[in-house]
């Protein structure tokens, strides 16, 4: 409760007819004080009264128009403030406050003011975010004041709502010096945004091809007509490995790491499902692969591949903590559709009999789940993982490239989701352009995309973005890096870590 | 539905100085009638002058100004000897100051009675510090009684609102759950 300028003149009122009494001797002052100190205190108390009744049963909702967005599209958020008659002797203002990662919208459209007596109001306002993750509406702030305007009170409680805003096109920092033949996946060197799903191919025309197929941005830039080609125009399914093992636990408790793998392959399936194109799924866990859907253009099967991502939750630390590396445990719990399937059986034949392992007997699950797709289909693989194991990860590009036409990895920077790059140090400056290197080495294999997945957690990008300035500083040694336009603007890699106080 | 307004909830409120059609504004006018009334029936110039003076400031002012501002000038009919005369015409007075006081936004039986109570209280407190102490006490009890008693609200209103809202929290998470 917050006294307002108006309460402390009349307390200022009855403090000067207090003082003026022994400086006149008489008790007329004192009569007037006790009149105004009465009136003040009634007014405090029938102010506590109507706050904490408003605070009791006014209410506040929530809806948005859609279950979930794409990066960089808006939704709109309807806030409704309700409150019965008897509540009504404030007025209360309620406001939500912008998303971290949301893009700024005026107070005036978050804000729902309900003078006193007013018992329902709201207001729409728009959402729209840069960045894919589970976007989440803070609590919203309530300031009630007495009918009277002597007392305020603010709080904050109510919904929080979130919104899946799923990746629907590239937006990581991106190849360098992608040829023709790769997968035209993401930013490429012109700076212009392309499709995201590593489906697509570009082949010289022939004669036998109808022009309408004719891809004339790159027929332009090649100077010799070429043709692009999806998936499904090549009958060629799309495997979607998701890693989510326990590591990808790291990170905020709310947001870890894996929740940006997860929105990075609901986007992939988003695109997918848009252009038609053949979707397989595999989910890698510390066991090895989890779970498998088969190839599918069918509504009902990218709903049953986005349903299992939706689900799908990392290894708890406890369990993959729990594995003998040379002695797995028979695996259980897993879900690799019908057995009657060619999908199904290799994957139950690889999750049970056989192991992928490294020269040291480590095992690698990833690998697993590649050479289980790849048993099966032909098309592109797209991996998301992280990159901490990264000759793990690179026996399974290799696996992968075996049969696949191409590779798309999405990869998540272990050292973003770190304390210490929040702490702003020189380690984790090493460590993402370790990452960064690692990045380069992988996309500049024939046929492999390699892309950034940036953090979604909800208030991550509150965080100054310090490894953005590394980058800069890799972008100086020739690196081309593409800025999201969601971020801080970005000093000298310099001047972060002279501010930073406690680099190593 | 309403339509929402945008405007910041101070500019809502308007101050109560502002003349409306509603109960407040009626008590307000009875109050600066009474007071009218009080200044012809004492008939002093002293009693005219204070008179018009506070009838044309309860118009324009706050009636908490108006109040204040009207003990004071009050003082006068007191100042050298307590005769029963002087007695009248102070408590002719102090009649109308209190119905202006009443017709301070909010006026609401609530507040009302308790703004009269709690001035009969403070006063009588006043008073017998008064007679046993002095002036000086009896003011800085009624100030001292002021801050006592809005600091215990204050404390009472940010537990209770703190409770109302934690409750709240709880019994939403617990619903919550039950969903899930």
């Amino acid at each position: 409760m917050d006294l307002t300028r108006q309460t402390w003149r009349t307390a200022a009122v009855t403090i000067a007819l207090a003082g003026i009494a022994p400086l006149t001797g008489s008790v007329v002052p004192i009569m007037g004080a006790a009149a105004v100190a009465g009136w003040l205190l009634a007014v405090q108390v029938a102010a506590v009264r109507s706050l904490r009744s408003t605070a009791a049963v006014a209410t506040v909702r929530v809806e948005f128009d859609a279950t979930r967005t794409a990066v960089g599209n808006p939704v709109a958020a309807t806030v409704a403030v309700e409150r019965p008659e008897q509540a009504a002797g404030t007025a209360l203002t309620v406001t939500y406050p912008t998303p971290a990662v949301a893009e700024p919208i005026p107070e005036a459209d978050r804000r729902v003011t309900l003078t006193p007596s007013e018992t329902v109001g709201s207001t729409t306002f728009s959402l729209r975010s840069s960045v894919p993750g589970r976007l989440r509406l803070p609590e919203p702030t309530w300031r009630l004041v007495d009918a009277s305007g002597s007392v305020t009170e603010s709080y904050s409680h109510g919904p929080t709502p979130a919104i899946d805003v799923i990746e629907t096109a590239g937006r990581a920092r991106q190849t360098v010096g992608a040829t023709p033949e790769s997968p035209p996946f993401g930013e490429g060197a012109n700076g212009k945004m392309r499709k995201a799903v590593g489906s697509d191919r570009l082949r010289p025309y022939e004669a036998t091809d109808p022009a309408t197929k004719i891809d004339w941005n790159t027929t332009a830039r090649l100077g010799e007509p070429y043709v692009r080609e999806t998936a499904s125009q090549r009958g060629q399914p799309t495997s979607l490995i998701v890693d989510h093992r326990a590591k990808l636990l790291a990170g905020p408790t709310d947001a870890p790491m894996f929740e940006s793998v997860r929105s990075v392959a609901l986007g992939v399936v988003a695109t997918a499902a848009d252009r038609g194109d053949p979707l397989a799924l595999v989910t890698v866990g510390d066991e090895g692969p989890m779970s498998a859907v088969e190839p599918t253009t069918h509504p009902a099967g990218y709903d049953e591949i986005r349903r299992r991502l939706q689900e799908l939750e990392p290894t708890p630390i406890d369990q993959a903590a729990g594995i003998e590396i040379d002695h797995p445990e028979p695996p259980g719990g897993r879900d690799f559709g019908s057995s009657n399937h060619a999908v199904g059986r290799l994957l139950e034949a690889f999750g049970t009999e056989s192991a992928a392992t490294n020269s040291r007997g480590e095992r690698w699950p990833l690998v697993d789940g590649v050479q289980c797709q790849r048993s099966t289909t032909s098309g592109s693989t797209v991996i998301i993982t992280d990159d901490t194991g990264r000759a793990e990860l690179w026996a399974a590009v290799r696996t992968a490239l075996s049969n696949a036409a191409s590779v798309v990895v999405y990869l998540t920077p272990r050292v973003r989701f770190d304390a210490e790059h929040t702490a702003r140090t020189v380690r984790a400056a090493d460590r993402y352009q370790e990452f960064e290197r690692f990045r380069r080495r992988l996309d500049g294999i024939d046929a492999v995309v390699a892309r950034e997945v940036t953090p979604t957690v909800d208030g991550w990008a509150e965080q100054p973005d310090v490894l953005g300035d590394l980058t800069l500083q890799a972008g100086a040694t020739g690196g081309e890096i593409t800025e999201e336009t969601n971020r801080q603007p970005i000093p000298t890699a310099t001047a972060a870590a002279s501010n930073g106080g406690s680099n190593e | 539905m309403s339509e929402p307004s945008r405007e910041a909830v101070f500019e809502l409120l308007t101050p109560s100085h502002k003349w409306q059609v509603d109960g407040a504004s009626v008590v307000r006018l009875l109050g600066l009638c009474w007071i009218g009334a009080a200044a012809w029936y004492i008939g002093s110039d002293l009693s005219l002058a204070v008179g018009a003076g506070l009838v044309v400031l309860g118009v324009i002012a706050r009636p908490v100004t108006t109040v204040a501002v009207g003990h004071a000038a009050l003082i006068p009919f007191v100042a050298e000897s307590v005769t029963t005369a002087s007695l009248v015409s102070l408590g002719l007075f102090e009649g109308g100051l209190l119905l202006l006081l009443l017709g301070e936004r909010p006026t609401t039986p609530v507040v009302a009675l308790l703004t009269v109570s709690g001035a009969a209280a403070l006063a009588a407190a006043a008073g017998v510090v008064l007679t046993v102490v002095g002036v000086t006490a009896a003011g800085a009890l009624v100030v001292l009684l002021l801050a006592a008693i809005s600091a215990l609200l204050y404390r009472y209103e940010q537990l209770s609102v703190d409770r109302i809202v934690a409750a709240r929290r709880a019994a939403e998470s617990n619903s919550q759950e039950r969903i899930q």
